[in-house]
């Protein structure tokens, strides 16, 4: 069962979320903010990470950063979901070593499609 | 006041001298005439006739003296005769010279005559004595010894007087002579004299004239030369002196109008550098060569300068601005208003902060039309940029707010729809495909509401190359060819051959799928939609045109403006309506322009301008 870790502040999405991807049969785990959301990633080891921008304590770009700069999660696949749309956000979000960067709003049908190829080039 | 001479008694002086100077030359060869004349008289009239006299008085002598032989030698009728006639004779001559007596030794010797011949006449009368004798012999002796000493006395005396007249002639001939010489060489001289005098005064009197002419020609000159302090100084008192003290009154009188002009400029000067000097925005006055004349206390401030160290400098080598130095130069050649593009803000940062300005360039004409000043403004825009700034952040951050709560709407409805959450009857699908539809209309229009506030406040980045219209036409025309199939639509490419603009890909591709988009939600079938381009001067048009129902007048000029719809628009879930005015914003960014003709029910043609390729 492959483990995703969905690392998210907003109930609402997680709600969505994590019903989809269970119901898909995922094995989920969430955390509300980026320093739970690190500290998750290296001791749960996920096949990909769900990241938002935006979260309490630590931001999700800051975040990419340092799992990236750990072995344990230097090649986690992270897939960044935000709604910060701008050219240089999605420009720097792949600098800090993401794989995908999907704005807000999606469908559930992308992301699961997003979700699948990354997990099979693994 | 001193009676003036005129000009015409100048030169009537003038005259004057020159004919009395004549006059003494007349005088003086009439003098020499009448001396000459003297002369002659002194020889024609007063010798002349004595020695006339005297050649008459030898003659009658002579022949008395013959009488008296004739006498002695017995015809004594005959000879008594003849020296009777010549004693007349004689007498005649004799009281001629008598009467004309003019030289001292001549009285002498006529009295001598009158008493020489009284005897002579005597002795004759003895003779006749001597004849009524018969003696020959005594008469013969007597004549002799008595009468022929006596005649030849009478003789000599007579030749004394011919020869004193003679000498006397030949004096006065000599007198007349010299005079003659002197007349000659005086007459020269006085000509002389005359002459020089004559030239000297003919010199003085125009002089006199022309003298005061010269000065007052050479002082208007420098009059109308433009030195009005310059007078003329001319103190005769005939006609030129007192045309001098017009023109010096008449100078006065210009001298005053020009102060008084002056003295109204610098009112002026002071009113508008007064008005220049309070207009709150910084302020540049610069001429046709681009040297600064004018800055006012703001720009002074803006730039740290000061006026007076930087006037007449070149603009750029004081303020190193080259879009506002390339708006004054467009200014100066085109001779019109420039305004820096909308986009285009000049930023400054002084006293620590940031501050915004617009710049505008205003031609000043001077009167023959030329070009000679540009006036350059520097609108302070930085509280509308700040404005600007925060309704932009006020707008992403909306957008962003929005977006989160639309995902999990999305995400909720198309799960549900798709099943996940277990089945659905017809009803709920009908609703919930209500609800999807609005969804993403919403999300529609949070991505234009970012789009058009990005494009708005500059931030987004064209990136310019040289394109194929026709690539465009084939990126923008292909995500509808679908549609317009299915919906009847004829959806026709015009041959562009090779026309290439200058314009950003993407953006220029967004805003014809933008305008292909709206030609179709306003089209039926069996109309058309047409894509075309010329090129027009420097300028690419871009056409879209539609056989649609149109666009109504009145909403013509309005639909460039956000969240206006044509009035036959129903269908308000179709579009955002920020489609127009998001297309308007990347035009002018490429620094064209757009705009529409429509008749309504015949359709609407939309055309904007790009540049050609650099």
């Amino acid at each position: 069962m492959k483990k995703v870790l969905l690392v998210e502040d907003n109930k609402n999405i997680i709600k969505v979320i994590s019903m989809l991807l269970r119901s898909k049969g995922f094995d989920l785990k969430i955390e509300q903010d980026g320093v739970s959301g690190v500290e998750t990633a290296l001791e749960w080891e996920p096949d990909i990470i769900l990241l938002d921008i935006k979260l309490p304590k630590m931001n999700g770009f800051l975040v990419c950063e340092t799992l990236r700069d750990n072995e344990k999660t230097a090649n986690t696949k992270i897939i960044i979901v935000s709604a910060k749309a701008e050219e240089e956000d999605i420009k720097r979000g792949f600098e800090l070593g993401a794989d995908e960067y999907l704005t807000k709003p999606i469908n559930p049908n992308e992301l699961l499609e997003v979700i699948n190829r990354h997990l099979k080039s693994a | 006041m001193k009676k003036r001479l005129s000009l015409k008694h100048k030169i009537l002086f003038g005259y004057a001298a020159i004919t009395l100077i004549l006059i003494v030359l007349a005088g003086w060869a009439i003098y020499n005439f009448m001396s000459l004349d003297e002369s002659i008289h002194d020889i024609m009239v007063e010798n002349y006739r004595s020695v006339i006299a005297s050649e008459g008085m030898m003659e009658a002598l002579e022949r008395q003296d013959s009488a008296e032989l004739i006498f002695i030698f017995g015809q004594q009728e005959e000879a008594l005769d003849i020296f009777q006639k010549n004693q007349i004779e004689f007498m005649k001559h004799l009281s001629r010279a008598e009467d004309n007596i003019t030289i001292e030794e001549e009285n002498q010797i006529i009295s001598n005559l009158n008493e020489d011949y009284q005897t002579y006449l005597d002795k004759f009368i003895n003779l006749r004595e001597l004849a009524n004798n018969d003696n020959v012999e005594k008469m013969q002796n007597y004549y002799l010894t008595e009468i022929m000493p006596h005649f030849q006395k009478i003789k000599d005396e007579t030749r004394n007087l011919l020869t004193v007249n003679q000498e006397h002639m030949r004096q006065a001939q000599s007198k007349a002579n010299r005079r003659a010489t002197q007349a000659i060489y005086s007459s020269i001289i006085f000509s002389v004299i005359a002459i020089i005098l004559a030239i000297t005064l003919g010199i003085y009197v125009s002089n006199k004239i022309i003298k005061p002419i010269n000065s007052l020609t050479d002082t208007i000159k420098e009059i109308a030369g433009g030195n009005l302090e310059k007078k003329i100084n001319i103190t005769t008192r005939d006609e030129i002196g007192e045309l001098a003290k017009e023109f010096n009154s008449m100078t006065e009188r210009l001298k005053e109008y020009e102060q008084l002009n002056i003295s109204k400029l610098i009112e002026e000067k002071n009113k508008s550098e007064g008005i220049v000097k309070s207009i709150s925005n910084p302020l540049i006055v610069t001429d046709d060569e681009n040297r600064i004349l004018l800055i006012n206390p703001e720009a002074e401030k803006l730039f740290n300068l000061k006026e007076k160290d930087v006037s007449g400098t070149h603009f750029l080598e004081i303020i190193k601005e080259e879009k506002i130095f390339d708006l004054i130069t467009k200014t100066l050649e085109t001779g019109q208003e420039k305004k820096g593009q909308k986009n285009e803000v000049i930023e400054f940062t002084y006293n620590n902060t940031e501050h915004y300005y617009r710049i505008t360039t205003n031609p000043l004409k001077d009167k023959t039309g030329e070009i000679n000043l540009v006036v350059t403004i520097l609108e302070d825009i930085t509280h509308l940029k700040e404005v600007d700034k925060m309704k932009s952040e006020f707008v992403s951050m909306v957008s962003h707010e929005f977006r989160t709560p639309l995902t999990s709407m999305n995400m909720s409805i198309n799960m549900l729809l798709e099943g996940d959450a277990g089945e659905i009857n017809k009803d709920q699908r009908e609703l919930l495909e209500v609800a999807k539809d609005d969804t993403e209309h919403l999300n529609d229009l949070v991505d234009d509401l970012l789009d058009l506030s990005k494009l708005e406040s500059g931030k987004i980045n064209l990136e310019f190359e040289n394109i194929k219209v026709k690539d465009i036409f084939d990126n923008s025309a292909k995500p509808f060819k679908q549609k317009a199939e299915d919906k009847g639509i004829n959806l026709i490419q015009k041959d562009v051959d090779d026309l290439k603009v200058y314009a950003d890909l993407n953006k220029i591709t967004w805003v014809i799928t933008n305008l292909i988009g709206n030609a179709l939600r306003y089209t039926e079938k069996g109309d058309k939609i047409v894509l075309d381009a010329n090129k027009k001067g420097h300028k690419v048009h871009i056409s879209i045109t539609d056989t649609g129902e149109g666009i109504p007048k009145e909403y013509q000029h309005k639909i460039f403006e956000k969240f206006v719809r044509a009035g036959t628009d129903q269908d308000e879930s179709s579009g955002t309506g920020l489609g127009l005015p998001i297309a308007k914003e990347v035009v002018e960014a490429h620094g064209g322009r757009i705009w529409v003709k429509s008749q309504e029910g015949e359709g609407s043609t939309f055309t904007f301008t790009l540049k050609l390729p650099k």
